[in-house]
């Protein structure tokens, strides 16, 4: 009993005083958290399974809370639910790595834009996935990775390998969590959590259906055109817009008609005095015994099929083709002829001579451009 | 003193009127813009027949603007197949085939803004006691006048619209005649021949001709087959129409290597009854030549060149063998 009593005498001071010693010597390890991490995957459909038109890729931005120094080997992991083995690495092996230097994520200006790809220790990065069981996840494991700075965004893409090591997703829809750690010699440096969201699909499909209808779309632009000024028995004005056509229907023509004074004629015309368009097909306002008003059309294709009517061609200076008054008096001053390949525009041009008697004043007419596709 | 002041003042008269004479008038520009889907329609109704649809109109200009739609009657546009122009509202009047009053339009005004689609409904009623034969009709648009004060000017307006070929009964008499057939020349250096065709529709519905022009040497060997109204333009009912077809072709071999030179025979071949069209065909035959005159003569100035320089040899070798 004395002895058992020396004994304790001895043990009991001992052990407290080895326990006491041990809670001091105690100092605990506890990884910082990544300053800014992203994962930028390619889909977010449940049950891809990595084959072709399955594919997953997954971009990683990370940024550092402090310094990684790889000279003991630093690397990456990315770990998956425990409770999805083997759906996130379809096929464990080598995946396929490549460094990115900037991706659709990115928020510029922020950490969460890539700064530069990840850097390799000297060797070329290399990525594998392998498969968990129980107690253990799906892991991605980047390695080889270099020396990385607190405050740069790293990027860095992993894929499908060339033979094995196949990613994939798991087969529930909703949140799952992802734990990516940086590691320096297996110890983890910087760490972080966080959830992606899975989906029922991914795709949006855009269903549009193109109307076998023909069409014809018919613009004029400028649609007032200022003749200037006028002097009685001077030299005539000219004034320009343009027109332009496109069809899906098999060509298309283009008509004209004035509205003149209301009753004799079209052409400008003051409320006095009217600048007739004249009953002669074309008016040559280059000589001195003319005048009246006409417009001239410019070929949209010179030599194509789209052809302007012999008397409202453009080719001699000074000459115009005259129109009429009201529908009954359109005339078809252009028209296609064949295939059109695309949009096809012409200047028109309107011609005004005064005559010696005209009153003074402001003339206006009224041209009106008749567009269609043909029946 | 004052000498001063009046020549100051004078200076700050001619600024004055400097500043007034550069003066310009400024004025809007706006541009008008109509699409329409489709481009025609063409039904086959009974007398009492209700018709209901749509046509889509949009802008793809930049400004938004109003149209006044319209119904009337419509006619060809000199002698052009396939075109429409609406008639004034007296001859609407009283055209004989005119099917505006069997149109119903929900608003007489479209608003039009940029790049977006306006659907018209538009519903047809024939009446009970139409009569058989083909009527027709044009639901357009017409842009509004601008009106600007004091300018000489001309102000542009836009009209577009959906022709209608309303074919009221089952039979209907389908008949034409070809009233010419020509090429635009007699005589062409390259291969840029235009056909120019007159067809009369003599039926009581529109007729839609189709055929062939074919292109024969004077070894008979065909040259060329061009298509004719390749547009498939129509011609309404007591229309004349002109058609024109182009043929283009940058070699004088065709094809099948026969030469497209000398006098040269087109046969035109042309059908056009929606029924049984084989029994009812227009044939029409031109001829014309193909000579590329420049190249001819050349061709002719080198033979005479080279016939003149031989005979100088010949000439030249004899004075000496005689020497």
């Amino acid at each position: 009993m004395k002895k058992t009593l020396s004994t304790l005498k001895f043990l009991i001071p001992s052990a407290v005083i080895v326990f006491s010693l041990a809670f001091f010597l105690v100092f605990s390890v506890q990884a910082a958290t990544l300053a800014a991490v992203y994962i930028f995957m390619s889909r977010l459909k449940i049950s891809l399974n990595g084959s072709s038109g399955q594919e997953v890729e997954m971009i990683l931005a990370i940024d550092t809370a402090s310094a990684v120094d790889s000279t003991d080997g630093a690397s990456i992991t990315i770990e998956f639910p425990d409770t999805e083995d083997t759906n996130w690495c379809r096929t464990a092996g080598a995946l396929t790595v490549a460094t990115v230097t900037s991706s659709a994520a990115d928020l510029t200006g922020t950490n969460w834009e890539i700064d530069s790809g990840l850097p390799n220790d000297g060797t070329a990065l290399a990525a594998s996935c392998s498969q968990g069981g129980v107690g253990t996840p799906d892991t991605i494991t980047i390695s080889n990775v270099g020396d990385l700075s607190a405050g740069t965004t790293y990027g860095v893409q992993v894929s499908n390998g060339s033979a094995a090591g196949i990613l994939g997703t798991d087969s529930t829809t909703g949140a799952h969590v992802l734990t990516l750690t940086v590691k320096e010699d297996g110890s983890p440096i910087d760490s972080k959590s966080f959830e992606i969201d899975l989906v029922n699909d991914d795709i949006v499909q855009v269903n549009a259906t193109v109307a076998e209808i023909p069409s014809v779309d018919c613009s004029i632009t400028g649609n007032t055109v200022n003749l200037g000024t006028l002097y009685p028995g001077g030299a005539y004005a000219t004034g320009t817009n343009s027109i332009s056509t496109s069809t899906s229907s098999s060509g298309y023509y283009w008509a004209a008609y004035g509205t003149g004074d209301s009753s004799t004629d079209a052409g400008l015309w003051n409320g006095t005095d009217l600048i007739p368009s004249g009953a002669t097909a074309t008016l040559d306002l280059t000589s001195a015994s003319v005048d009246g008003f006409g417009i001239t059309v410019e070929d949209p294709d010179d030599v194509g099929s789209a052809v302007v009517t012999t008397n409202f061609q453009d080719g001699t200076t000074g000459t115009f083709g005259t129109i009429d008054r009201l529908y009954s008096g359109a005339k078809l001053i252009l028209y296609q002829n064949g295939s059109q390949t695309g949009a096809e525009g012409a200047t028109i041009t309107y011609g005004a001579k005064a005559a010696s008697d005209d009153s003074a004043g402001s003339y206006v007419e009224y041209v009106y451009f008749v567009c269609g596709g043909y029946y | 003193m004052i000498q001063k002041l009046w020549k100051y003042n004078q200076l700050l008269l001619i600024s004055f009127v400097i500043l007034f004479a550069s003066i310009s008038y400024s004025f809007a520009q706006a541009s008008l813009s109509i699409g329409v889907a489709p481009t025609s329609k063409k039904l086959q109704m009974e007398p009492g027949e209700v018709y209901t649809d749509e046509i889509v109109f949009w802008n793809l200009s930049q400004e938004t603007r109003t149209y006044m739609i319209y119904v009337s009657g419509f006619q060809q546009i000199e002698n052009q197949p396939g075109t429409a122009i609406i008639l004034t509202p007296e001859d609407d009047a009283t055209a004989p085939y005119s099917a505006s009053k069997w149109f119903t339009l929900e608003r007489d005004s479209v608003y039009l803004e940029p790049n977006k689609n306006v659907k018209l409904e538009y519903t047809i009623t024939v009446p009970e006691d139409a009569t058989k034969g083909e009527f027709n009709a044009e639901i357009f648009l017409i842009s509004e006048s601008d009106t600007e004060g004091n300018i000489t000017a001309a102000f542009a307006n836009l009209a577009a619209g959906t022709p209608f070929l309303i074919q009221i009964g089952d039979e209907f008499v389908e008949n034409a005649e070809l009233l010419r057939f020509v090429p635009d020349k007699k005589l062409y250096e390259t291969i840029t021949v235009t056909f120019l065709t007159k067809i009369k529709n003599l039926g009581d519905t529109h007729i839609t001709p189709k055929g062939e022009i074919i292109v024969e040497n004077i070894f008979k060997q065909e040259v060329a087959r061009i298509p004719f109204n390749q547009n498939a333009q129509s011609l309404l009912r007591d229309n004349i129409g002109n058609y024109e077809d182009y043929w283009e072709q940058s070699s004088f071999l065709s094809p099948n290597n026969a030469i497209a030179l000398g006098p040269l025979k087109a046969r035109l071949i042309i059908t056009y009854r929606s029924f049984q069209p084989g029994f009812s065909v227009l044939n029409g035959e031109t001829t014309f030549w193909i000579i590329p005159w420049r190249i001819v003569i050349a061709i002719l100035v080198a033979i005479v060149l080279a016939i003149m320089f031989m005979k100088w040899k010949k000439k030249t070798r004899k004075k000496r063998s005689s020497q």
